[in-house]
């Protein structure tokens, strides 16, 4: 099935008759747009060449003096993209291109203008892009070498030496490229200033965990982990070190030693113990050397020299779904698969995707990777209120809220259940704090975050939650646009184009007009011949949700309070207490207009609030959330962002999710078995 | 100060306040006895590149008089805090940067000369301080420092907005934000058993054996290891080279001092101690190029504390609007009108050019072997990548040069170029100047006439 894109319909015809209707133009130029001149009567046979023969000449008349060669405006050079084949390679280019001409924002009115028949033409291109074949590509792509996140740092050396605390908190801010998550391999950089801290980090952690007498219990586990022979017994000093340095190599590197890496192991021990440091401190000194190895500290994969793609052998299919699925190192029972060479065989692969899924490692699908996707870690950090004016607002509140969010995705997952569930449960995850706070609901007893039914059809799935519904809204004010283009965006994978610039706000003038509700404001701007092509997709949807505060409390009206001179005009006198102006005496007066959260969709359909919302968004762009899903938890699975060579890929996905009721396990089986998941091929040049 | 283990320590009576200085504690007393002199920095030219967010408002950054040949005779009111320094400074009006601007096309940019493609993550090439670093690091114990402010509100990890500093096209640098970690950086050798000679041979020797099974495609981050590895061995062998140099400098101990661990809390402390680590650095010849981020390229910081000033630097950025409703708003703060907005607006750069005044000044007090001061040696760029924040204005960005770069600049200049300039051509000039052999940066072939 080809990737639906903005246009739903294969056909071209109707493809026009959508660009037509949002450009505004007359009837009488549909009816032009089905001329032969313009496009081949049959574009299902269109190939790429035929609609590049008809869009280059327009791309030269009309925008390469901006995109060109010579000024790339924007950073875009149309010139040079013309020959990237096949055109999928820049599609989101192409279709930022064919948008901005289709609604009219480009070229520049200060230009010379294509006609409408020419801007028609356009979609030509898009339509390529969204019919191309991808049976015609073989790639799965190459996961680069790369170090271990932050965050993977800390849970591997949590389960490496039974670290308790983070030797990450001080290092510099993991930064986020376009895929949006934090393990992607472009973004993980190994630099100087890192390696200083990664030599501090080993240090510290070898102390603290393996003191001589350990004390706390974690020291005792560190202990149990590394010191696995000891001298004695029938053993040697050598032999003890030789089987405790092999171990403990095989877990930090995540396969089993090279028996070079063994001889260096031994060698720094003995001239530590010729130096006359005892049994335990020798191996220390070795683990410090281990720990800031590049086999520790970065995701290594053996390389085969071939042309063809090849399958990752049993360790590194080990360590792919340990970081996938528990952003962290495999255990046990993984290296024994991997070490006998089982781990890829279907049933056993099977077996240990149960098991993982149900140890409580995997909850970084929540916390990470649902977190990163869905935006949800910056509450409490970014998302955040001034606890002074707000005392409600407190940081285990804003915990729940993430916890909320998160635990709830854990469940989607662990009780295998559609991927709409996202959208619409009747279920969620509260403690009594975030119940009564939030969301008025009593009878919710104590900090623990459980499992609560929800009646309300408003209010389940992640739309109806705090975390969402506070990331989505200004400083203590909601906005329809920030939460229409989330969904949009986030949810859906069909993010509106940008603004054009100095659009980006309400103009003046309409804001001054104090008379109208935010709503009317936010009508009239989005009359605006640029603005609506795009704000008629996204306000109506942020629009349904007004009936959630800034925070996600529920409301059915907005509230206004406005300061009046006379106690006439008052509702509400209040007396100020101010060593200045003692016991003066304010008015007030109190507004209330009730919230109108009906909205149309471009397609025509109308709902209202929250509930029709997402009734609707199930109904209509189902295929998209699945689409998002798919796509999200492939990037980070893969550690990448995807590329158009992965298509196939994620088609094959969806259909699998498709036959099983787009359960989220058969989601991940179908990531494991992927070909991306599964193989590598060598990237045709090295770009560096 | 608190008091541990004073007596082991060498103290040092300086500005007013009773120092350690940790880098004596360390120092084998054996090796500083045998230690030069010190390190031959006369006329050693100093790059650094001060970044600010947000851009300016429009008309607050050329000169209000200018006389014959464009020398500057007043700079005008919200640039007022540099006119004790209006003789060493270059403000070129109508300078951009053709390919990239505002604050994800140009943070990432503004000393590459290229365009940023969000897809790759790549800023078109290496940056001008980069390939300075490349040119001049070798003398020096870092080849480089980067600095930034640590970033509040949204944005803050967006990588394009917090990268100005590229060591290859897709390889942005990390930065440091806690001035403890940069005082540690220059003045206190590694230490601890990891990094033992005998440990980095070894991982050395295992990441050489990696090069063997690694593909082709990999073989950089192989060398993004070694090179970071070879960094610290570096840091090692120069610290105790220079021990003893820099405690026979009377005019650096006396100023320096290590900070506390973490971030300050007054936002001004914070700017000067990290001006201050500049200086150090310089002066120290710890590096010979800094890049410091005044913040990130959308600062959303409050500047409350600016006596006047309310709401955030990016939501005052748009000036025009002063309903208080933009995106960028926090919804609480509002304005009577546009002036108002614009004024504080300016306030908070005018804030800002105060903190460039106090490096100035500092770098004016400095002495080099050469008989001129440090900023006599030094070059240092100051500038935004949008030429009117409001309008997201790509052209005419405010941008000057401080120093004389070893009195290779004719200073105390306007330059009003008639048509739209590329920056690029003033980082080829200063790049030349450095004593770096490039007849090219970005697009440029013309370096800037300064």
């Amino acid at each position: 099935m080809p990737h639906k894109h903005r246009f739903s319909t294969p056909f071209l015809a109707s493809v026009l008759l959508v660009s037509i209707g949002v450009m505004g133009a007359s009837p009488a130029h549909a009816q032009g747009a089905t001329n032969q001149q313009v496009v081949s009567p049959d574009p299902g046979m269109m190939d790429e060449r035929a609609a590049l023969g008809l869009v280059r000449p327009l791309v030269e008349t009309y925008c390469v003096t901006c995109h060109g060669e010579q000024t790339q405006t924007a950073g875009i050079n149309l010139a040079a993209l013309l020959d990237e084949r096949p055109l999928v390679r820049n599609r989101e280019i192409w279709t930022r291109v064919t948008d901005a001409v289709e609604v009219g924002k480009m070229p520049p009115a200060t230009v010379p203008q294509p006609t409408p028949r020419e801007r028609q033409t356009f979609a030509a291109l898009s339509h390529t892009i969204e019919n191309f074949d991808y049976s015609t590509i073989d790639d799965p792509g190459f996961e680069r070498m790369r170090r271990l996140t932050h965050r993977e740092l800390d849970n591997t050396l949590r389960d490496l030496v039974a670290a308790d605390f983070s030797v990450t908190d001080r290092f510099p801010t993991e930064l986020t490229g376009s895929s949006g998550f934090d393990n992607s391999a472009n973004t993980l950089f190994f630099e100087s200033t890192l390696m200083e801290r990664y030599i501090a980090a080993a240090e510290r952690v070898v102390e603290l965990m393996l003191p001589n007498q350990p004390t706390t219990e974690a020291q005792r586990r560190a202990h149990a982990m590394v010191f696995v022979a000891t001298p004695g017994h029938g053993l040697t000093d050598d032999q003890a070190a030789d089987q405790v340095l092999r171990r403990f190599m095989e877990r930090a590197y995540r396969r089993l030693p090279s028996e070079d890496d063994v001889d260096r192991a031994r060698g720094q021990y003995r001239a530590a113990r010729q130096s006359g440091q005892p049994f335990a401190e020798s191996i220390k000194v070795v683990l410090q050397a281990v720990l800031i190895s590049p086999k520790f500290l970065l995701r290594v994969e053996e390389a085969r020299d071939t042309p063809e793609s090849y399958a990752v052998d049993d360790w590194e299919l080990a360590s792919r779904l340990s970081y996938f699925l528990w952003a962290s190192m495999p255990d046990a029972k993984l290296r024994a698969h991997a070490a006998d060479g089982t781990l890829s065989e279907s049933d056993v692969l099977a077996g240990q995707i149960d098991r993982m899924l149900a140890d409580p490692r995997a909850d970084t699908l929540g916390s990470i990777f649902a977190a990163q996707w869905l935006g949800f870690q910056h509450v409490g950090t970014r998302i955040w209120l001034d606890p002074i004016d707000n005392p409600w607002c407190t940081d285990t509140l804003m915990t729940a809220m993430r916890r909320e969010t998160s635990m709830f995705f854990m469940s989607l997952v662990r009780d295998n259940q559609p991927v709409r569930r996202l959208l619409d449960a009747d279920y969620t995850y509260l403690n009594e704090e975030l119940a009564t706070t939030l969301y008025g609901m009593e009878g919710i007893t104590g900090a623990q975050m459980r499992r609560v039914w929800v009646t309300d059809p408003n209010r389940g799935g992640i739309l109806g939650h705090g975390s969402i519904l506070a990331l989505t809204s200004n400083y203590k004010d909601t906005s329809p646009v920030k939460r229409g283009h989330y969904v949009l965006d986030t949810i859906l994978g069909t993010p509106p184009p940008p603004p054009p610039p100095g659009a980006g706000v309400l103009s003046e003038e309409v804001a001054d007009l104090k008379q109208l509700s935010f709503r009317e404001k936010v009508e009239l701007h989005a009359s605006h011949p640029t603005c609506r092509a795009c704000h008629r997709r996204i306000d109506p949807i942020g629009f349904s949700l007004e009936n959630f505060d800034y925070f996600g409390r529920w409301r059915d009206s907005y509230h206004f309070r406005e300061r009046v001179d006379t106690e006439a005009e008052a509702d509400e006198i209040r007396t100020v207490e101010d060593t200045d102006v003692f016991n003066e005496k304010r008015y007030y007066k109190n507004t209330y207009t009730p919230i109108a959260a009906k909205g149309t969709l471009p397609s025509g359909t109308a709902f209202d609030g929250p509930a029709g919302l997402k009734r609707t968004l199930l109904a209509e762009r189902h295929d998209d959330l699945v689409r998002q899903t798919v796509s999200k938890m492939l990037s980070y699975a893969l550690g990448r962002q995807l590329e158009y060579y992965d298509e196939p890929a994620v088609q094959e996905i969806i259909a699998a999710l498709e036959a099983d009721d787009y359960r989220f396990q058969t989601l991940i089986r179908a990531i494991v078995d992927s070909y991306p998941f599964r193989y590598k091929k060598n990237p045709a040049e090295a770009t560096h | 100060m608190p008091a541990r283990q004073v007596s082991r320590r060498t103290i040092l009576r300086g500005l007013g306040a009773t120092i350690a200085l940790p880098l004596l504690d360390v120092m084998p007393p054996a090796v500083a006895a045998q230690a030069p002199a010190g390190p031959a920095t006369a006329g050693a030219r100093r790059l650094a590149y001060l970044y600010f967010p947000n851009g300016i408002a429009r008309g607050s950054w050329h000169p209000e008089k200018t006389g014959p040949d464009g020398r500057i005779l007043k700079l005008n009111e919200w640039m007022s805090p540099l006119e004790p320094f209006k003789d060493v400074l270059v403000i070129p009006k109508n300078v951009w940067t053709p390919l990239g601007n505002g604050h994800v096309g140009g943070t990432p940019t503004w000393l590459t000369g290229f365009d940023y493609d969000r897809q790759s993550i790549s800023a078109g090439g290496r940056s001008a301080d980069q390939i300075a670093a490349r040119h001049l690091g070798g003398e020096t114990l870092l080849p480089s420092l980067e600095l930034s402010l640590k970033g509040e509100g949204f944005f803050s990890n967006s990588l394009p907005r917090n990268s100005i500093s590229w060591a290859a096209a897709d390889r942005p640098l990390p930065r440091e934000v806690e001035p403890r970690s940069v005082f540690d950086r220059m003045f206190r050798p590694p230490s601890g058993g990891a990094s033992h000679r005998s440990v980095l041979d070894a991982v050395l020797d295992e990441a050489n054996a990696l090069r063997g099974v690694a593909s082709q495609a990999d073989q950089y981050r192989l060398d993004e290891y070694f090179e970071s590895i070879r960094a610290l061995e570096r840091r090692i062998e120069f610290s105790e080279q220079r021990s003893r140099a820099m405690r026979n400098d009377q005019a650096l101990t006396d100023t320096l001092a290590a900070p506390d661990p973490g971030i300050p809390s007054d936002h001004e402390e914070y700017v000067r101690l990290m001006m201050d680590l500049v200086v150090a650095a310089f002066q120290s010849d710890a590096t010979r190029v800094v890049t410091f981020m005044l913040d990130h390229g959308q600062s959303n910081r409050y500047f409350n504390f600016i006596p006047g000033v309310r709401g955030t630097w990016h939501a005052l950025s748009h000036y025009k609007n002063a309903s208080g409703k933009t995106e960028d708003d926090d919804g609480v703060t509002s304005w009577s009108s546009p002036e108002e907005k614009y004024r504080m607006y300016s306030e908070v750069i005018r804030w800002h050019h105060r903190q460039v005044a106090y490096l100035l000044g500092r770098l004016t007090a400095i002495r080099e072997p050469d008989g001129g001061t440090l900023l006599d040696n030094s070059m240092i760029v100051y500038g935004a990548t949008l030429g009117d924040g409001n309008e997201h204005d790509p052209h005419d960005l405010p941008t000057l040069i401080a120093g004389r770069g070893g009195h290779t600049i004719k200073s105390g200049r306007a330059l009003d170029f008639a048509e739209p300039t590329d920056l690029s051509d003033l980082h080829l000039a200063l790049l030349q100047r450095a004593g770096v052999p490039i007849d090219t940066f970005g697009h440029s072939t013309s370096p800037l006439i300064l």
